[in-house]
């Protein structure tokens, strides 16, 4: 909502209200004085179109090859990855398979699920840099933060 | 927090977020003045104003052609996808892995079978595979206006407040039957919808979870057995918590109604576990009960199990 168009209108609309000047009647969208639906109708639904973004022909080889490079590394990408997980899949497959020939009461233990099985509170989503202190290792795993910072 | 800006100079000269001293907004400046020519010449405009943001599909026309709107991928990384394929996808494989595969009853395409009380089918689980591993897909926000039936224009604050925390237009949601006592009729404007895939829906999942969360007051987590049955989790938001997402907290003036709105997570996965287990990968916090040996349920036996530490927790 902070685009320029925005921001005139609204500054326009509260220097007119400052000012005490009557607000004109459009249509009903401004209730009780409230011009604020009208700004928001304007921003929503009669905004000017931006113009479409032209490009040469040239230019658009250029593009369409940085695109096509992107969605090539994203594949590749992508595709390593598959073969990870497929990996580790069948490592595990061959894994319980052999429990399951080896001891059947182990086997049914190790597929008994924990219902309410959730990753800890404390994991910690990627980020650019990381934390003060990495892990607190005298907090008892229990524990759960009140909040994060 | 790196919520990334799209790098395209164009749109970014729109939103006026360069530094007019940066050598890129001169060259877009002349790339502008360009495109506008053209544009002014052929005399373009999009017709359907309500779905501006993208409706601008890719024409030829004479020699040069419109660009289609960003895509769902952006050259930037994701931080929340980054963190789901790297550190949470293979433990919820492993977590997630039933060896045998309960073959349920295949009901024959066509055949119609009722079952008792409010009850539905449910789609099939699949037995475990390394392509069929639970992964979020996609995000509605939703949000309904009781105001909206005194009069439609009340919905507009909805429909702006929801634009600007998840970036896209919603849609306007007309009441399919008449309420009486409610004094609702049959096709009112009565709400907006958006759904969120991709990158906006992971950088939505991100606010919520870093920023809005944290602030609510005195919210214990999601309930501790929440889902739907088959995979999806929902949560709903005060009108209190509208005011917490920092779009809205900027410019908290300009919204004239705060409402509360309601968020689905739907998720490839067939249970609620799994589902549970997924968004919990993402920072989203659940409740948890205080016994400690909790009677655990065995998906593939069907008995209670005396407790035992199959469960691998990481960090």
């Amino acid at each position: 909502m902070s685009s320029p168009f925005a921001r005139s209108a609204l500054k326009a609309n509260t220097l007119m209200r400052a000012g005490g000047a009557p607000m004109k009647k459009s249509g009903g969208t401004s209730l009780n004085g409230d011009a604020r639906n009208d700004l928001i109708k304007k921003v929503l639904f009669d905004a000017p179109a931006r113009p479409p973004v032209r490009l040469s022909p040239e230019e658009m080889t250029r593009h369409e090859t940085i695109e096509r490079a992107w969605k090539l590394v994203r594949q590749q990408q992508k595709q390593e990855q598959t073969e990870g997980l497929a990996r580790k899949f069948e490592m595990m497959r061959k894994a319980n398979a052999e429990l399951e020939a080896t001891s059947a009461q182990l086997f049914k233990h190790s597929q008994t699920k924990e219902r309410h099985a959730v990753f800890p509170r404390q994991l910690r989503t990627l980020t650019d840099t990381p934390p003060k202190q990495i892990w607190n290792y005298r907090q008892p795993a229990a524990a759960t933060p009140a909040t994060k910072a | 927090m790196s919520f990334r800006i799209r790098s395209l100079p164009v749109r970014a000269l729109d939103l006026g977020l360069l530094p007019k001293t940066s050598p890129i907004y001169h060259a877009a400046q002349q790339f502008r003045e360009k495109s506008t020519a053209t544009a002014a010449a052929i005399g373009h405009h999009s017709n359907d104003l309500r779905k501006k943001q993208n409706s601008n599909n890719s024409e030829v026309s004479g020699g040069n052609t419109t660009l289609a709107q960003a895509p769902i991928y952006t050259t930037g990384l994701s931080r929340l996808r980054e963190h789901y394929t790297t550190s949470i996808q293979e433990d919820i494989m492993i977590t997630s892995y039933r060896h045998h595969y309960k073959k349920k009853k295949q009901i024959l395409e066509g055949v119609k079978v009722e079952l008792k009380g409010n009850k539905h089918l449910k789609p099939l689980p699949r037995a475990s595979s390394p392509t069929d591993i639970p992964e979020l897909v996609k995000i509605d926000v939703h949000c309904m206006m009781k105001e909206a039936i005194t009069s439609k224009y009340n919905l507009l604050s909805g429909v702006m407040a929801i634009q600007s925390i998840t970036g896209e237009t919603p849609e306007i949601i007309f009441a399919k039957k008449g309420v009486h006592n409610w004094k609702l009729r049959k096709g009112m404007p009565i709400g907006c919808r958006v759904t969120l895939k991709g990158d906006k829906m992971y950088q939505f999942l991100d606010k919520l979870v870093e920023v809005v969360l944290p602030k609510m007051k005195e919210w214990p987590g999601l309930p501790e057995g929440s889902g739907d049955g088959t995979g999806n989790i929902g949560m709903g938001f005060p009108p209190s918590a509208l005011s917490l997402f920092p779009e809205i907290e900027n410019n908290f003036d300009m919204y004239p109604r705060m409402t509360g709105f309601d968020i689905t997570f739907n998720t490839t996965a067939f249970t609620n576990m799994d589902a549970r287990l997924l968004m919990s990968g993402f920072n989203m916090p659940f409740q948890k009960s205080n016994n400690a040996g909790a009677v655990r349920k065995d998906p593939s036996s069907g008995m209670a199990k005396k407790p035992d530490n199959s469960a691998p927790s990481d960090s």
